[in-house]
């Protein structure tokens, strides 16, 4: 293994002419389809089976030896660093922005000698054999590789840094100037460019399925069906392969997960809820009797894939966050009778919509 | 009687609704559409208010039909599952006109002759 530095950018929102220089090449980044925003949060900080995609890029780098690696962000960085294992890697800089903080890291890797760098732009998720990229580029004799899959050229080059160390200006600059030079390097392996909702569902399916090399993060409890740790899956519910439900998520009794659904950590599925075709994001909050079928949900918003729409829900009753569920939660223990049992003012949200969709489904009775 | 609802549709609008329902109710099967082409986002208060006037209508033995409904609003019934409930039409028209053909064959079986008791 050469001498490599990595440096990890998570796709962001286009940038703001604040963010750095001017009539630098933006022509990618002010691609709204470029930008890979999932649900207004970037889809590499996303969960899937239980961890981010950046997380799990940066463990397939350091699998390959790669030691130096950085991650930047192309948008604001508290969302990725408060939910990333690699949090101590993340890169801000010293001066505010994105191309400030990337010029400063590459000054950094140089000073530390080393003989490659390896841009990884998150972006599309690439299942890249590192050894063999490193090994094309040396015999290309080029100053910088690409990677391509088909005609479509995927957000990962190898640069040589002696070429970065020598010129003038900025490394962005200079490195753009290598650009003309480039060797493509045709991959064939497993990639998703992650550019659209439908993209990280069928990433998610793919590797439910085994189609990629993204593994659940918990214990096969049944062939096909994942627990995350401190899952907790009521007896009456049934989970249909395959499955996952991440760790310190609950799923309460008589609800069906259906067909290749993910439940990521800290969700709650409330009683008779059906869930398929779904991915469902960190902290998510489902209500009672529910019925959510190909879609998206993070939080109170839905992405419908069939539809190809946001729908953003304002009753947490329906969908929201888990946060408001357990301060119910913690009501309802508040008011528990000393003998351990409900006491008759007890109202949930659930128990809310419950009642009214049974009495008007089925008629009051008594 | 064709009631349009507006982007966003709560308790206030529900009772709105409500009020503007009663003359309706007044009738001998009254026949209500719902246009929900401008519908953005709707609560419980909203769906509640949906069942009670399907309610309402079915006790005069009158019928409730949505139409136009948008993109979010056919999301939100999904998801509560009241898409199984109600009729819906793509358009007002096609919703209104539904009740005339309804009525023809409700005609039609009241002019069939009756079978012969033996």
């Amino acid at each position: 293994m050469v001498n490599i530095g990595v440096i990890v950018t998570i796709a962001g929102p286009p940038h703001t002419e604040s963010d750095g220089v001017k009539g630098a090449p933006r022509k990618r980044i002010e691609n709204a389809k470029g930008t890979s925003l999932l649900m207004g949060s970037p889809a590499a900080s996303c969960d899937v089976l239980g961890q981010s995609i950046t997380d799990r890029v940066v463990a397939r780098l350091r699998g390959f030896g790669a030691q130096r690696i950085s991650i930047i962000s192309e948008g604001k960085l508290a969302a990725c660093t408060a939910t990333s294992a690699n949090a101590s890697l993340y890169r801000a800089g010293s001066t505010p922005g994105f191309w400030p903080a990337w010029d400063s890291v590459v000054s950094d890797y140089l000073a530390q000698g080393i003989e490659t760098l390896l841009l990884v732009r998150l972006g599309p998720y690439v299942e890249f054999d590192l050894l063999e990229l490193l090994r094309f580029h040396c015999e290309s004799a080029s100053p910088l590789t690409q990677v391509y899959k088909g005609q479509n050229a995927l957000d990962l080059v190898v640069v040589d840094a002696a070429r970065l160390r020598d010129g003038t200006g900025s490394f962005r600059s200079r490195l753009s100037a290598l650009i003309p030079q480039r060797q493509r390097y045709a991959f064939t392996g497993y990639a998703n460019r992650l550019a659209e909702p439908g993209d990280f569902r069928r990433l998610v399916q793919d590797a439910l399925s085994g189609r990629c090399g993204i593994r659940p993060v918990g214990r096969e409890i049944r062939p096909g069906i994942w627990y995350g740790e401190n899952a907790r899956v009521d007896r009456s519910a049934t989970i249909v392969a395959p499955a996952f439900v991440g760790a310190e998520t609950c799923v309460e009794a008589s609800c069906t997960i259906t067909g290749a659904s993910s439940l990521e950590r800290q969700c709650e599925v409330d009683c008779g809820t059906t869930v398929d075709d779904c991915c469902v994001l960190p902290g998510t909050y489902l209500g009672m009797g529910l019925n959510v079928r190909h879609a998206l949900v993070k939080g109170s918003k839905l992405f419908h894939l069939n539809r190809d729409i946001e729908v953003e829900l304002s009753d947490s009753r329906l969908i929201g966050t888990t946060s408001t569920s357990r301060q119910l939660g913690r009501r309802a223990r508040s008011v528990l009778a000393p003998n351990g049992t409900f006491g008759t003012s007890l109202v949930t949200r659930s128990s809310q919509l419950a009642s009214l969709l049974t009495t008007r489904r089925f008629g009051r009775s008594g | 009687m064709v009631i349009k609802l507006s982007e966003y549709v709560s308790a206030k609008e529900a009772r709105s609704f409500m009020r503007a329902l009663q003359p309706e109710l007044r009738r001998d099967r009254p026949r209500v559409v719902v246009d929900m082409s401008a519908v953005k986002d709707m609560d419980t208060a909203a769906l509640d208010m949906l069942l009670e006037c399907m309610s309402q209508v079915a006790r005069r033995d009158g019928a409730v039909k949505l139409a136009g409904i948008s993109p979010q609003a056919a999301t939100v019934l999904e998801l509560t599952r009241m898409d199984q409930i109600f009729e819906m039409f793509p358009t007002v028209s096609e919703a209104a006109s539904s009740f005339k053909v309804a009525q023809m064959d409700t005609l039609s079986d009241e002019a069939s002759p009756q079978p012969a008791v033996a």
